[in-house]
């Protein structure tokens, strides 16, 4: 598998990763520290707790990892979920998080498949 | 140089990325967030040139961290770009109306943020130099060469409008320093610029031309006001700072407009120079005849050292004669100078200026060389020679080795030191009498013979003879002439003759011109006279004609 074709298997758009990261080496490089990004955890937690602010920051920095990381999928779908949690205050919507958890495990399923046949 | 950037961002992958993208032409500094970014910036803060940051952060976010910064003097020079997300106008607002220098939407696109990072710095650094050219560090007043850029545009500008420039500068601003200390010649200086700033008022420019030079550049029916300023500064008891120091001021008044600035500022120095030494004059405008005076000043000496090669110095003897017996007793050495274009040059017009450049010693040593050289050809060819006196300037006085050198000179050519008397000028008492007195015991002890010159022209002071062994006193040419104009009861040329000889001195009395002066100072008790009355300085050969030959 190469960096293109998990790429394509993340829904990401691989293009403009290499615009911005110059080459496979670096792009691997930051796409395999994904997985340790705690910004989902954040997330998570704050939407378990009902703190919608920090859900909100949560939100928007892992719109901001992903589209620095050219993860375009997970990128648009926080997104969204940042624009409906900017109040601070709105509960979260449940079927905008449950979009996000999947375009999230999609990316994290590829960058693992990556991982494993690279081992 | 690879300058130093601070990149403050939460996010692990954002910040990486970042640095990663400019990591390459510069050093990153790193923070997780606005409150470390404060300490790393305080630490660093000389060092880093831009700052990159992040909007949402915990413990200190983007704004906070801004507000903070701009709050310290040292670090809101500092240019930021706010790294915003998307496309959020308000969130571009926001940082801008923080104090954000900029603000680069987020995913990063690299080569923009290099060209924006690169534009920035070079634009703070662009704007810091010119301000460092624009102000002296010191007195903040403007720097001479944005003073001269200035006076150029404003001359353009307004070419139907007369101006001036005025230079002050303060009379030995060196000795100040010496004797007060760096830190209140500094202060000094300060107070001086201030004055100088006040002076130029709201229609001029005031700067700082080079140490304790300063410049003012004026409407010139304002020039009245720099001469009104100098005065009520000088009359003023409450301007204790000026009590100490001479302020001199040289005006320049602009004819052409098209001539050089810094030609202007000379002219401004050098008419400001010309009214130096003088205690009632604070300021000169420069005209046709200081310049003339000053071109001839230069011409002067531009020419001392060439003329010193070629022997253009010329010794003269003028005699001086024994009242009691009417007889020869001894010569001043006088030096005249003649030029071969200028022709005879007068010692009044060249004497001062040497004095004043430096030069005198020099000619002193020449001179002294030239009379011992003399007395030996004399003494070889069997005359029978007299004291010959000659001039130890000023500077000479205080070196420590002046004894030394006198005596190894003589020596050299074999001639006693009694034939070579030492003229010591009074005024030289006043600046240091310590030194003056243990040069004079070294001469003595060494066998020279020493004479107060000049005595009654100055502050002549009776403790100095009381002080210091001399063996012949001077009196100047004017206090004699004085003297011996006023009646017997009052005046004091008795007093004097009978003090120096209780003191064990002879005294000589200068510019002799009548047959009845030369009377009156013998009933005084005087003991020798110089004088035109009695011999007018000649060259060597012909003073060798009042000399007697003891052998043939």
């Amino acid at each position: 598998m190469t960096i293109k074709e998990c790429y394509a298997a993340l829904n990401g758009n691989y293009e403009e990763a290499t615009l911005r990261l110059m080459n496979d080496k670096l792009i691997e490089r930051f796409m395999l520290k994904f997985p340790a990004d705690n910004s989902i955890t954040i997330l998570r937690d704050a939407i378990a707790a009902q703190d919608w602010a920090t859900a909100f920051r949560g939100a928007h920095t892992l719109k901001g990892v992903a589209a620095n990381l050219a993860f375009s999928q997970l990128q648009a779908d926080a997104s969204e979920l940042t624009e409906q949690l900017r109040d601070c205050a709105t509960p979260a919507d449940p079927a905008l998080v449950a979009k996000v958890e999947a375009s999230y495990d999609q990316v994290i399923a590829a960058i693992r498949e990556y991982e494993a046949q690279k081992q | 140089m690879k300058r130093y950037l601070l990149n403050v961002e939460d996010n692990e992958i954002n910040r990486t990325i970042l640095t990663e993208i400019l990591s390459e032409e510069y050093h990153v500094i790193e923070a997780e967030n606005g409150q470390e970014a404060l300490e790393k910036l305080r630490e660093h803060q000389k060092k880093i040139s831009l700052i990159l940051l992040d909007v949402q952060m915990p413990v200190m976010d983007g704004y906070t961290f801004l507000d903070r910064m701009k709050e310290d003097e040292g670090l809101d020079s500092i240019p930021v770009i706010v790294m915003t997300q998307g496309n959020s106008e308000e969130d571009e607002l926001a940082a801008l109306e923080h104090g954000a220098t900029d603000f680069l939407p987020k995913p990063y696109r690299p080569r923009i943020i290099l060209h924006r990072v690169a534009g920035l710095i070079k634009l703070r650094e662009t704007a810091a130099i010119v301000n460092q050219l624009q102000y002296d560090r010191m007195t903040g007043l403007f720097t001479k060469e944005y003073f001269y850029q200035i006076v150029r545009e404003h001359l353009l500008q307004k070419p139907d409008q007369e101006f001036c420039i005025v230079c002050s500068n303060i009379e030995h601003f060196k000795l100040y320093n010496d004797i007060f200390g760096v830190q209140r010649g500094d202060e000094l200086l300060k107070r001086l610029a201030e004055l100088t700033r006040k002076m130029a008022g709201e229609d001029g420019f005031a700067a700082r031309l080079s140490g304790d030079r300063f410049l003012c550049f004026l409407p010139r029916c304002k020039a009245e006001r720099a001469k009104e300023f100098l005065e009520k500064e000088y009359d003023g008891k409450t301007q204790e700072y000026l009590k100490n120091v001479a302020l001199r001021l040289g005006i320049y008044e602009i004819q052409d407009p098209g001539m050089s600035v810094e030609l202007m500022c000379d002219r401004a120095l050098l008419a400001a120079d010309s009214v130096k030494g003088q205690y009632n004059r604070h300021y000169a405008v420069y005209d046709e005849s200081l310049r003339d005076k000053l071109l001839r000043e230069r011409a002067i000496t531009a020419a001392m050292d060439q003329a010193l090669q070629e022997e253009q110095f010329v010794i003269y003897y003028q005699p001086k004669y024994s009242l009691k017996e009417h007889r020869l007793s001894g010569a001043e050495a006088l030096v005249r100078w003649i030029h071969p274009e200028w022709g005879f040059m007068s010692p009044g017009e060249f004497i001062p200026l040497f004095e004043k450049n430096g030069f005198i010693p020099r000619l002193d040593l020449y001179v002294r060389e030239k009379v011992c050289a003399q007395l030996r050809r004399w003494m070889d060819e069997g005359y029978d020679v007299v004291p010959v006196s000659v001039n130890i300037s000023r500077a000479d006085i205080f070196q420590e080795d002046l004894a030394v050198t006198i005596h190894e000179l003589v020596e050299s050519y074999a001639i006693p030191p009694r034939l070579l008397h030492l003229e010591i000028t009074e005024s030289a008492y006043a600046d240091n009498q310590d030194q003056i007195v243990s040069t004079v015991g070294r001469l003595r002890e060494r066998g020279f013979v020493i004479e107060m010159d000049d005595f009654g022209s100055g502050y002549s002071s009776l403790n100095m003879l009381s002080q210091m062994s001399l063996d012949i006193l001077k009196l100047d040419m004017k206090f004699t002439q004085n003297e011996i104009a006023k009646p017997v009861k009052r005046s004091f040329l008795e007093n004097v003759i009978s003090m120096a000889h209780q003191v064990d001195m002879t005294v000589v009395a200068e510019g002799v011109e009548t047959d009845s002066q030369a009377e009156r100072l013998e009933e005084a008790g005087c003991d020798y006279a110089q004088g035109y009355y009695l011999a007018r300085p000649m060259p060597a050969e012909e003073f060798v004609k009042l000399l007697t030959k003891t052998v043939d």
